[in-house]
Order: C-alpha cells, then structure tokens, then sequence
C-alpha cells in the first residue's frame, strides 16, 4: 500500500510538472498571440491613417542631375541630356583586331591601334567613346560584336550655343563646372538634396542676344580684336548681358583659341580713360571742392614728373566744371583731382569698388592694376582714366553708382530668387547723383558722346579712349574705346557699357577711332534695340533739366 | 460544440489566409504598376527635356533673328512708333474721324506731329554705304533678302486657295 502510494505520489508529482510546463508554454504563446493581436490592432486602426499617407518607397525618385541654368524669364541656358556612352567588356570581345577595324569606321578619330590595344587588354572595362550621337549608336548596335556596351550619360547642353558663352562657362566630360557660373555655383548646381529646381541667372536672353548681335557687327565694320558689352540694372546690380568677342562654342571647348575664352569684361584690366572722369567730376562736387559754377584753367598743357598732360579737344582757355566733363578735357580733370588730394582720390574709388577684384559669381575676375604709390602724378592721370586698370566691369558698377542716387552696389549675376545679402556703400549725395545725370546727358547733347543719342530715350554718358599699354609705354596704334551710358537719364535704369579692342577708323568716321565714333554710336544701337525689350517709354525730353548746367557751356563757334 | 468553435476556427483561418493571400497579391500588383508608372513619368521626364532643350534650341534669338529676316518685312520698331497709352494717339480728322469727336463743334485737337526719325542713322548709313545702318537699327540683310522668301508667299497662297478648294 504504501509502495502504491509512493508510486502514485509520484505520477501526481509527473503529472504536476508536465501541466507546470504546458501552462509556462501555454501563457508564452498566450502572451505572443496578445502582442500580435495588439499590433494588429495598432496598425489596422491607431496608425492606419499615417501608414496610409506614407508615399516612401512608393516611386524611386529620379537620379540626381546636375540643375539647369535659366535666365531670368525662365528660359533655358543650360540643361543636362541624356545621351549613350560606349564601353567594351575586353573579355567577352572575340576578335579585337576585326572589332578595332569596324569601330573605327564608325569613329574616325579613333585610331585602329590604340583600339585594338585596349580591345585585346584582357580588362574587364574600358571606355571606346564617350557621348555618342543617335546615328552612332545605330551603327554600333548593327555592328553586333558581342563585348561591347553602351551606358547611360548626362551630356551639358547650351542650346543656344556661343550665347553667353563667357558666363555660363562649361562643364566637363564627367560634369563638373570648369569656367564661367558652371563653375562659380558648381556646388548649388550639383546639390542633389536642391531637386529639380534650376538656377535663375539675371540674364535677359533676349537683351543679351541684341548686344551680341550689335557687337558682331561693330567688331566687323571697325576691323576690332574684340569687343565687350555690358547692361546693368543700376538699381539692384542686376546683370542683364555681359558679352564679351570674340567667343567660343561652350560643346567644343577644345577647339576654341584661348583668345576666345578670354572674358574681356571681368577678366581683362584696362585703362579705359575719360569714363573715369566722371568720378572725379563727382567727388569734386560732393566733397565741395568745386561747385558746378566753377572752373579751371586749361588754356596750357601740365608737365610734370617727366608727363606731358594734354586735351585731346583742345580748347585752350578757362572751362567751368560741366565744360570739363563735356569736353573731356585732361587738364581740368587732373587740376581738379589735385584740389581733391590723392588720399581721398584713393579712398573714394576704393568705395566704387575699384581698387579690388570683383565680387561677381565668375571664377573669371581680373585684378585691378594700380600705381605702387600714389603720388601727385597718378593722383592726376588717374583723374582721367590713366595709370590705372580696371576690368570694364568694375567700371560700369562704378558709373552706375554715380546715376541712381550715389549707392554703390555690387554687380550680380543671380536672379532675386537666388541672391542672399546685398551690400551697400552710399558714394555720393543723391543732389550730386542728379548733378552727375545731368551732366552725362550734356555729354551725349553737346559733348563727345552725340553718336551715342536715341530720339526719344534721353541717353546720358561718357566716352572714354585710351592707348592701350604696352612695354611700359603706349601703342598709339591699338586703342581701347569704351562708352558708359544710362538710360532714360531724367529717371535712369539701365547703364549700358561698350568696349572695343583696336578699333580702326573707316570712312565712315572720316577714319576717327576715338570712342565717339565707334563705342557710342554702338552703346546708342543696342539701347535702341534693348529699350522696348526692358519696357523702358519712348518720351519727349524735358530740356529744363539741363539748363542750368547747360548754361555754364559756352557755345561753340567757327567749328 | 466544441467541435463546432473548431470548426468556426478553422473557417475563420483558412478565410483570413486567403484574404492576407488576396491583399499581398493585391498590393504586388499595385507596386508593379507604380514601378511601371514611375518608369514612364522618368522616360517622359527626359522627353520633356529633351523637348524643352529643342524648344530654347529653336526659340534661340539668332534662330528667329535669321528666319525674321528670311521670311518677314518687318523692321525693328522705332522710338516713335511706340505709345505708351491711348490718351497719346492723335484723332483722325476728316471723313475718317472717330465717332463722337467733334460732333458738338468742338475744335479737334491737332495731330500730334509726326517725330523726327534718327538723323544720324541716315547720314552716317548714306556716308558710310550702309555699314552702320545695322548699328543704328535697321537690319543689314536688308538688301540682300533672298528671293525664295518671295516664292514663299506665292506657295504660301497656293496652298491656302488649294486648300479652301478642298473644303468646299
């Protein structure tokens, strides 16, 4: 009894311990059923909504690609195409020599050696040809040599070709920016987390194909090496066209002669002459060292440290300050930066701008070319343009800053949308700045700039011709004539530059070459063709704005 | 009873299978065709750039300067041709007047008269044989317009007589 009972105690006690265990597993499963269950009910009701909007993964977004370039409208400048790349699998190529020969039908620049050379390498990759046309790879695929592939490629095109060549630069093989703003903003065209979203440029297509076009045709009829054009918004810096001839076909880099790629109106630093007059003009009024009323002797030439200073219209007697700038006269100009002193001279076209380089968005900035020291001598060329080299851009930023009521305000390439901070430096009082507007229009009127005058667009500006240095002296042959003008000038907006490099006097000049003869006429061409574009109203002029300045010009006579 | 709940049970699982069947097919299909979907919208993508690259291309302004020139007798516009408002056109006098001016005796105002064309434009083109006429604004291939764009007006009607025939 006691044996039967110690056996069942022990059944009990088997028993006990298989039912201890079922319940541990029963209460896991239990458990995991319960958190499923809970899951379930948290994705099917808690987070339904949230699963439901999530569109991750959904499209496998586009492949990154480096962003277009539009001008300021929208249209396209620059933007990327799809075009096939051919490389060869060696391995898998069967007869490297026959393949070599038929490749190099197709491609004629390819040589036969070099293909079979890398046909026959054993190599697992090697590029043929990068960036083939349609026609190409039609004739590749009929050619069915097993081992060799096409791959897919980003091609950079410019589908207006040589049209603002010089700013936007050009992109390698493999799509990075090696000129121009493809290299300036070669980060932001290439930030894949900027989407498709181009870049807006300040260009004006539209206005920069007239002052292409014009320039084409002026560096033709002067017989120039290269001419520079540049439209400003005086306003917001805004650059509307920057041309600079000749230029280049941004798809064929390689050919182009690096004359060609040599942008004048950034890169180049010239003396460019009389335009400067204008700030001396400015600054002698706003800093009182002479009023509009007074004047200078010009009746002799200056000489000093070994300079022979003289006007090219001479007219050999006492001119008011407004004859001076009309006439362009040398001597007043330098007599007068002599009042103002060379430090203040120095200080005042270092806040133009013109001492350092550029801030504009180009890799392609020149540097400014000054006297070691400024003495009395530069102080006096420097008055009228000479002694001192700046790039053409530098200077029409400067001249715009004379004419929108005396703020200096960096040039910029970037449409609004796209600039961040803008720094501004007052120059001059905003009476000067009118004082300056009325002169520049007496320029065109009765001064040297009369080619430059549209009926109906009150052009204002100033003329500028210099010898173009060379060897520590002057080529008397080689000019470089520049014309800075603004329009309408009783309300200016726009400032239009000119530049010609060498050019010559043909009989319709009666073979003059000096900037009224070649740069202003053509400032005056492009602002007619620009001014309907930019909106700008054909109006009569009010000649009571000029009076009182035109009054202090003696009338020519015996002329 | 008991083997009715197994019975409901197994019921419940063989249907809740081929449900979970149903969706996950369901939704295998709905992401093959969005795979499909996106694939178009890229290959559209790039036709669209292709398209806008052609368009800027053709739209290019030395394109429609030369075809203008080719095809079309126009001229650039000149300052005076342009108003900026209705107020600045002159009134017709005349047969021509327009209805309602001058009717109650008022005198008309004088047309506005007519403003000088660019001087110097003119006398530079006459001095230099046309070489700066382009310069001042008028094209240079003026002169030189080649004569199939006179051909081209006479297809032109052609076409269009041959085509209003077809028509009727």
């Amino acid at each position: 009894m006691t044996a039967r009972l110690t056996v069942e105690g022990a059944r009990v006690a088997h028993l006990e311990a298989a039912r201890q265990r079922l319940m541990v597993l029963v209460i896991l499963f239990a458990g995991a059923f319960a958190l499923l269950g809970l899951r379930v009910v948290d994705l099917g009701l808690l987070q339904a909504f949230s699963i439901s909007q999530d569109r991750s993964g959904e499209a496998p977004a586009p492949p990154a690609m480096r962003a277009d370039i539009v001008d300021r409208n929208g249209a396209v400048l620059a933007t990327n195409l799809k075009v096939a790349s051919l490389y060869a699998e060696p391995r898998h190529v069967l007869d490297p020599a026959e393949a070599a020969a038929r490749l190099a039908r197709i491609f004629p620049d390819l040589s036969i050696a070099e293909l079979e050379d890398s046909l026959s390498s054993g190599r697992s990759f090697e590029w043929i040809k990068r960036k083939l046309t349609p026609r190409q790879v039609a004739a590749v695929n009929t050619l069915g040599i097993p081992g060799l592939k096409f791959t897919e490629e980003e091609q950079r095109i410019y589908p207006h070709g040589r049209l603002a060549a010089h700013v936007l630069g050009f992109a390698d093989v493999d799509g990075r920016g090696l000129a121009g703003v493809e290299h300036a903003l070669d980060r932001r065209l290439s930030d894949a987390g900027r989407g498709p979203a181009p870049v807006a440029l300040s260009l004006d297509l539209r206005v920069q194909h007239a002052v292409t076009d014009l320039l084409a045709q002026a560096v033709g009829v002067f017989k120039a090496v290269g001419a520079g054009g540049l439209v400003l918004d005086i306003y917001s810096g805004e650059v509307l066209a920057l041309v600079s001839l000749p230029d280049f076909d941004p798809h064929h880099v390689a050919d182009a002669p690096k004359e060609a790629r040599f942008n004048r109106m950034t890169k180049g630093v010239y003396e460019l002459g009389s335009v400067f007059k204008a700030f001396t003009v400015a600054q002698a009024l706003d800093g009182g060292v002479a009023s509009l009323a007074d004047g200078y002797d010009a009746s002799e030439p200056i000489r000093a440290a070994g300079f022979l200073i003289r006007d090219d219209h001479p007219k050999n007697r006492f001119l008011s300050v407004p004859e001076i700038f009309v006439h362009s006269s040398n001597i007043g100009a330098a007599k007068m930066a002599l009042d103002i002193g060379a430090d203040r001279q120095k200080a005042f076209l270092d806040a133009l701008g013109l001492l350092r380089p550029a801030a504009l968005e180009l890799p392609e900035i020149g540097r400014p070319l000054l006297p070691e020291r400024w003495r009395d001598i530069a102080t006096m060329t420097i008055s009228y343009g000479h002694g001192i080299a700046v790039t053409p851009l530098q200077a029409g930023t400067a001249v715009a800053a004379m004419v929108n009521g005396g703020i200096h305000r960096p040039a910029t390439l970037l449409a609004d949308s796209e600039r961040r901070t803008m720094v501004e430096t007052p120059v001059i009082s905003e009476r000067t700045s009118a004082n300056m507007r009325q002169l520049m229009r007496l320029a065109v009127t009765r001064g040297t700039g009369g080619n430059a005058d549209v009926p109906g667009y009150r052009v204002g500006g100033k003329t500028g011709t210099a010898e173009k240095a060379f060897e520590g002296g002057y080529r008397r042959d080689a000019l470089i004539t520049s014309f800075a003008g603004v329009f309408p000038v009783d309300s200016p907006r726009y400032l239009v530059l000119t530049m010609l490099d060498e050019p010559n006097g043909i009989p319709a000049t009666q073979n003059f070459r000096s900037a009224g003869w070649n740069a202003a006429p053509l400032a005056g061409g492009i602002i007619q063709r620009i001014a309907p574009i930019l909106g700008v109203e054909p109006r009569e002029e009010d000649e009571g704005l000029y009076r009182r300045a035109s009054l202090l010009i003696a009338e020519e006579t015996g002329r | 009873m008991s083997r009715l709940i197994t019975l409901l049970t197994a019921l419940m699982a063989l249907t809740a299978a081929g449900g979970l069947y149903q969706l996950k097919h369901t939704v295998e299909q709905r992401r093959d065709g969005i795979e499909a979907l996106a694939e178009r919208i890229a290959e559209d993508g790039e036709a669209i750039r292709v398209l806008e690259a052609e368009w800027a291309y053709l739209a290019s302004p030395q394109v429609i300067q030369d075809r203008a020139l080719r095809y079309l007798r126009l001229k650039p516009i000149a300052p005076h041709q342009m108003a900026s408002s209705l107020a600045v056109l002159p009134f017709r006098t005349g047969d021509k007047m327009l209805t309602g001016a001058g009717s109650d005796g008022r005198v008309l105002p004088r047309p506005r008269s007519k403003p000088r064309a660019p001087e110097r434009t003119i006398a530079i083109a006459q001095r230099g044989g046309g070489h700066l006429a382009a310069i001042g604004g008028t094209p240079a291939k003026r002169a030189e317009r080649p004569q199939a764009a006179d051909d081209f007006h006479v297809r032109m009607a052609r076409t269009l007589k041959r085509l209003e025939e077809g028509v009727r």
